[in-house]
């Protein structure tokens, strides 16, 4: 039964998947206006961008271009990069090599940190100390990445001096990205583990494990933590997507050839091939998430399993 | 017989809150030998639920303090245990029923586990042999295809299902006294009467005591042998159940047989007592149900009345102070 | 976005205070030392390839400066010397053939030595027909045989003939005086032959006969050249180049840190609180751009087809007060589209004369007594449009109402080029110098380019007499009127002023010069 679920849920993300090779295609080709002379910004005069578009392909049927556009990214052939002249892939990849490191140890250290926090506060609600957690969270929930970040780069970089500023070939260069991002995105696991905890305690089937005689750390272990891991396991599905935007801004803000910033290039430049390539690449990866999250779901929560399956 | 197999004596829960000070129990005393099913009824808030769990030693601390009083469960008063000893009581000597079974069973574990838990929390048994006790178990309270349904998760079984398996999980370690708190009220009438069958044939099988909370006097008089009525955190009457509705002694216990449904009839209440349940802060002095009574006089609000012994019956009211038949503690 | 930045100025401005109070450490100047590196902070964005074949961005290009060469050169006052060459070329009486002698032993990084053949490969491989260079349009419109090998119909560009391994001539299409002008491009730029097949050229492998060579390239972030000691104008003293990647801020941060020795500093705000700055005002280099920056109007559009109210625009802005005010003096008023230093710029022109008063007057004779209502559009990465924000309130003055429209980069070319802008900030900065760059702008069908559409019969042919009259006064007496008569009398666009570029250098480096080219070759370092 899980394993049909499994199946039936790769369908949907290889269904969504074909969407966005779609929308990307219609977005980049068909609206708004000339994707050549848009990626050719500065001054080209008309027969250079006529024969630019020939070269490309771009004077051929939308369909056509639309199915050997989907066939090569398939096989995750999005041609080469306009202006750089290397595989799309081969850039992506070297990006994801940066991004994906921040964006794993920022996810560790944002659940390390913000469960942690979360279940203190939670087994100290009301305290003094839940307060001073609390607070500190809704500073980070509400402090801009994009300031934290410059925050930083100043204090520990700037006047400290003991961090880079910015780069990534000098030793400690991900101490503050992996920070910035780590903290800010801690702040939000910690309240959301917080109530979700607390909202667990107070039921009903916690009192019944204590009425059988568990003892306290059994009734936290087995009990509230697997229905707690419940939101917060969609909310670290949330974190991870909201990690691999923010790296757009951290890197950069941190001066990190990740896929953030590639991606970002790729949209001020018009390269249509890395754009695309980025498109698609980033769908993919969300989608991927949003898989894992919801076996990861419907793992932890039977109900879903039978709610999804009927 | 010999000693009671419960005795609570005085008990007062409090609970400090940010209005003040909630006297869920207050000065609660009643006793129950083995084998003997004690009703407990009482309008909504009157502290039954809070008695229950002051016994299982489940109330929060805080809010809420043992502001006195001792519970003698085989005569040690369990108040005074230490926190592991209590735990080795419950749900091995003290079983406990709720009543809302969707959310008293753990959403993501199998029945199965569940009850299996509480095998091994009590007894030093492998895994294999527990979850064979919990399928037992599951036979037990007449659940079919035992098997089955142990490997299933509490949203896949119907109310009733869920309730037996709850039971299950309270008598799985044989406890000596189940308390049931309100283990009907959320399922449809013909399920509750198999419920009810089951739990008394259950202690007539194994010869334990069973505290029955309800507000469903039917229940009450159906199962129970004796009766304690409730009200404000205090027992305002108590006797056998064959004569306490009959002859309701206190104003407040025939205030309560007026509004009581009758069985297979409309659902909505024909009668309910006038007035609202007194605010649980800043308690006036005197019957706490003067203000609702039919029959108050002035000497009702001024102090509280003591408790009169009426044969094999017992009655908070001061219209039996002076009665002749009474006589004062 | 505006807001943003605004909030990172403060920011930086604190943080400079801090630094500030700290006391900074007395920088020691001590004996000249050879060797050494100089690290170069800038926005990386664009650049995933160093070829500057097939890019417009400022960075490739200054990479590509310290490593190529083309085969003329432009000296930091405007001079064209010979660079790859013996001599400047010899032009023929009909002035179409330049004869072309290549400079002996001129070697590229990889040892081999210059000749003949890389100079026709590199021009065919911008015109590969399956790998067009964007700089195509010029040499396709220049050089003879051009437009038919990259069009794939010829096997090679006709235009171009090897005599020998040192001397080969080039035949235009027509006589232009510029061309000698457009051959010391850096986009124009000498690769080796084998360029056009080698994989990975402009990542991997990037080869010329400059001063320095490519030693390691991370697309996006970061370039390192170490010097090439065979360079053939004899081996420079720094070891080396780097480039790292980062956004102007984090560049600030890094050069306040002493981790880099230069960036450029764009942020007019940033740069007058360095000027304040006891510690860092002696780091503020201004290089002069060939620039200039304007109010461009669409004549198609009204009220714009009317010349009296653009004359009326034009005498409305009040330029002394945008550059002392608003640039805080970084910057010069302009009085023609040509900036300084430009061939046919009329050093005596007299200024525009501010005059509401007379621009009111104007849009009546116009037919507007009421005033006009009108729209200008920026981008949201412009950096001129603080311009356009100071100008909507200005001009409510001479009864000109302005809103502004802010479009994202796409948005903004996407309807320049549907001919849809009815005003915005023109920012013209030439890589060359030459007047036709500026004032071919405003030719037939050039102008619709900028969504202009300004067409003028004797203009374009005026134009078409500048490109061949080779007498230096003709040629700038030509322009200076092509420039009068498209500012001052059919006001096509509205010259506001000519932009300055400024750089924070560290002050260790030594004879670091920046016009026409970016010098860091030349840079010497001292402790
Ligand atoms: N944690 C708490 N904090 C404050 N007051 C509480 C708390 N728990 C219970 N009370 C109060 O104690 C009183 C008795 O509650 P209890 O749950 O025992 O009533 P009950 O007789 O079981 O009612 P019902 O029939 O609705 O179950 C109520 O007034 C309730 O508001
Ligand atoms: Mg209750």
């Amino acid at each position: 039964m899980m394993i049909k679920y499994i199946i039936s849920r790769i369908m949907q993300s290889i269904i969504v998947l074909i969407g966005v090779t779609l929308v990307t295609f219609i977005l980049v080709n068909v609206v708004p206006g000339d994707a050549v002379s848009l990626m050719l910004a500065k001054r080209t005069d008309q027969a250079t961008m006529d024969r630019i578009r020939h070269e490309l392909g771009f004077d051929r049927p939308y369909t056509e271009q639309y199915l050997r556009f989907l066939g090569n990214a398939v096989r995750g052939d999005f041609g080469n990069s306009y202006f750089e002249k290397t595989p799309v892939t081969e850039m992506i990849l070297r990006g994801l090599k940066y991004t994906v490191r921040i964006a794993l140890w920022a996810l560790l250290l944002a659940l390390a940190l913000g469960l942690g926090a979360g279940i203190v506060s939670a087994y100290f609600h009301n305290s003094l100390l839940d307060r001073v957690i609390m607070f500190f969270s809704t500073l980070g929930i509400s402090a801009p990445v994009f300031w934290l970040a410059l925050l930083f780069q100043i204090f520990f970089g700037l006047k400290l001096k003991v961090l880079p500023i910015s780069g990534v070939d000098k030793p400690g260069s991900f101490i503050l990205p992996v920070l910035t991002l780590g903290i800010t995105n801690a702040a939000s696991i910690a309240r959301i583990s917080r109530t979700s905890l607390l909202e667990i305690i107070s039921q009903d089937y916690i009192r019944t494990a204590k009425a059988k005689g568990a003892g306290e750390l059994r009734v936290v272990f087995k009990h509230v933590l697997k229905n707690a891991a419940i939101p917060i396991v969609t909310f670290a599905g949330l974190v991870v997507r909201g990690l691999l935007g923010g790296s757009m801004l951290v890197e950069t803000v941190f001066s990190i050839p990740g896929f953030g910033s590639l991606m970002v290039s790729s949209i001020l430049t018009r390269d249509i091939p890395l754009m695309q390539g980025c498109v698609v690449y980033g769908a993919t990866i969300f989608v991927l998430i949003n898989l894992l999250v919801d076996l990861a779901y419907s793992a932890l929560d039977p109900r879903v399993r039978l709610v999804k399956e009927t | 017989m010999g000693s009671p197999l419960l005795e609570v004596k005085n008990l007062k829960t409090y609970f400090r809150t940010e209005d003040g000070l909630v006297k869920a129990v207050d000065g609660v005393s009643f006793s129950l030998e083995k084998g003997e099913i004690l009703g407990i009824v009482g309008e909504s808030g009157s502290g039954k639920s809070i008695t229950a769990l002051t016994i299982m030693g489940l109330v929060q601390i805080p809010p809420g303090e043992i502001h006195g009083g001792e519970i003698l469960f085989k005569g040690r008063n369990i108040l005074a245990l230490r926190k592991s000893e209590m735990r080795k009581l419950r749900g091995n000597e003290i079983g406990m029923v709720f009543q809302e079974p969707m959310t008293a069973l753990n959403p993501v574990y199998t029945i199965g586990n569940q009850i299996a838990e509480a095998v091994m929390l009590h007894s030093d048994v492998d895994r294999k042999t527990a979850m064979k006790r919990a399928v037992e178990m599951l036979e037990r309270v007449q659940i079919p295809m035992a098997k089955d349904v142990f490997k299933r998760y509490p949203h896949e079984l119907s109310g009733g299902m869920r309730q037996r398996a709850m039971i299950a999980m309270a008598l799985c370690c044989n406890p000596e006294l189940l308390i049931c708190d309100e283990p009907t009220t959320a399922l449809d009438v013909t399920v509750q009467a198999q419920i009810l069958k089951l739990i008394d044939s259950l202690r007539k099988e194994t010869g334990m005591s069973v505290i029955m909370i309800t507000h469903d006097l039917a229940v009450v008089s159906e199962i129970a042998e004796r009766v304690i009525v409730m009200y404000a955190g205090k027992v305002l009457e108590e006797g056998p159940s064959s004569v306490i509705f009959d002859h309701p002694l206190h104003p407040y216990t025939e205030a309560l047989m007026k509004s009581k449904p009758v069985l297979g009839q409309k659902k909505e209440r024909l009668y309910s007592i006038r007035g609202m349940v007194p605010s649980p802060y800043n308690r006036p002095p005197g019957c706490l149900f003067e203000p609702r009574c039919d029959c108050s006089m002035k000497e009702c609000s001024q102090a509280e009345p003591a408790d009169v012994i009426i044969g094999n019956r017992r009655v908070k009211c001061i219209k039996y102070c002076d009665s002749k038949d009474g006589n004062r503690p | 976005m505006k807001r943003l930045r605004m909030a990172i100025a403060l920011l930086l401005i604190f943080a400079l205070a801090a630094m500030t109070a700290c006391g900074g450490a007395g920088k020691k100047e001590g004996t000249k030392k050879t060797g050494g590196t100089v690290t170069f902070g800038t926005a990386m964005d664009q650049f995933g390839n160093m070829d500057i074949h097939y890019t417009t961005a400022a960075a490739p290009f200054q990479a590509a400066m310290q490593m190529t060469e083309p085969l003329i050169g432009k000296d930091p006052d405007g001079n064209l010397f010979p660079l790859l060459l013996d001599e400047m070329p010899e032009v023929s009486e009909d002035g179409l053939t330049y004869s072309f002698k290549l400079k002996s032993g001129v070697k590229f990084h990889d040892g081999s030595l210059l000749d003949s053949g890389d100079v026709k490969a590199t021009f065919e491989k911008m015109l590969n027909p399956k790998n067009l260079s964007v700089h195509a349009g010029s040499i396709t419109t220049l050089i003879k045989g051009a437009a038919e090998y990259a069009d794939g119909k010829a096997d090679s560009i006709s235009g171009i003939e090897v005599k020998d391994d040192q001397n080969f001539t080039i035949t235009l299409v027509s006589p232009n005086a510029s061309f000698l002008n457009f051959l010391s491009a850096w986009q124009m730029s000498i690769y080796p032959a084998e360029a056009a097949t080698m994989d990975g050229w402009g990542t991997k492998v990037f080869i010329g006969t400059g001063p320095y060579k490519l030693k390691e390239f991370e697309p996006n972030s970061k370039i390192v050249m170490e010097r090439f000691d065979d360079y053939h104008g004899g081996a420079k003293k720094l070891d080396s180049i780097v480039f790292q990647n980062m956004t102007q801020n984090t560049a600030l941060m890094e050069f306040e840190a002493g981790n880099i020795d230069l960036t450029e500093v764009k942020d007019t705000a940033i740069i007058s609180s360095y000027l304040e700055n006891e510690e860092f005002k002696d780091n503020i280099v201004m290089i002069e751009q060939l620039g200039t920056i304007a109010l461009s109007f669409n004549m198609k559009m009204k009220p714009f087809d009317n010349p009296k109210v653009r004359e009326a625009i034009s005498i409305a802005i009040d330029r002394e007060t945008i550059v002392n005010k608003l640039l805080k003096g970084l910057g010069t008023p302009a009085k023609s589209f040509l900036p300084k230093g430009v061939l046919g710029y009329d050093e005596d022109l007299e200024e525009f004369k501010y005059d509401p008063e007379r621009a009111k007057q104007l849009l009546k004779e116009a037919g507007y007594p009421d005033g006009i209502d009108v729209e200008a559009i920026t981008t949201d990465t412009a950096a001129t449009t603080f311009i356009l924000q100071y100008l909507a309130e200005a001009f409510k003055e001479a009864n000109i109402r302005m809103t502004i429209q802010t479009y994202d980069a796409a948005g903004f070319t996407d309807i320049r080029n549907n001919g849809k802008i009815p005003m915005f900030i023109l920012t013209w900065v030439s890589d060359v110098g030459d007047p036709n760059d500026f004032m071919s702008l405003y030719s037939t069908p050039m102008s619709q380019f900028i969504s202009n559409f300004y067409e003028n019969s004797e203009y374009d042919a005026q134009l078409q007499k500048g490109l061949t009259e080779t007498d230096l006064e003709k040629r700038a007496e030509l322009y200076r009127q092509l420039d009068y008569k498209l500012t001052r009398t059919d006001y096509a666009c509205a010259p506001i002023y000519h932009p300055n570029a400024f750089m924070l250098v560290s002050k260790k480096i030594k004879n670091l010069r920046m016009e026409n080219c970016f010098r860091l070759f030349d840079a010497e370092l001292s402790e």
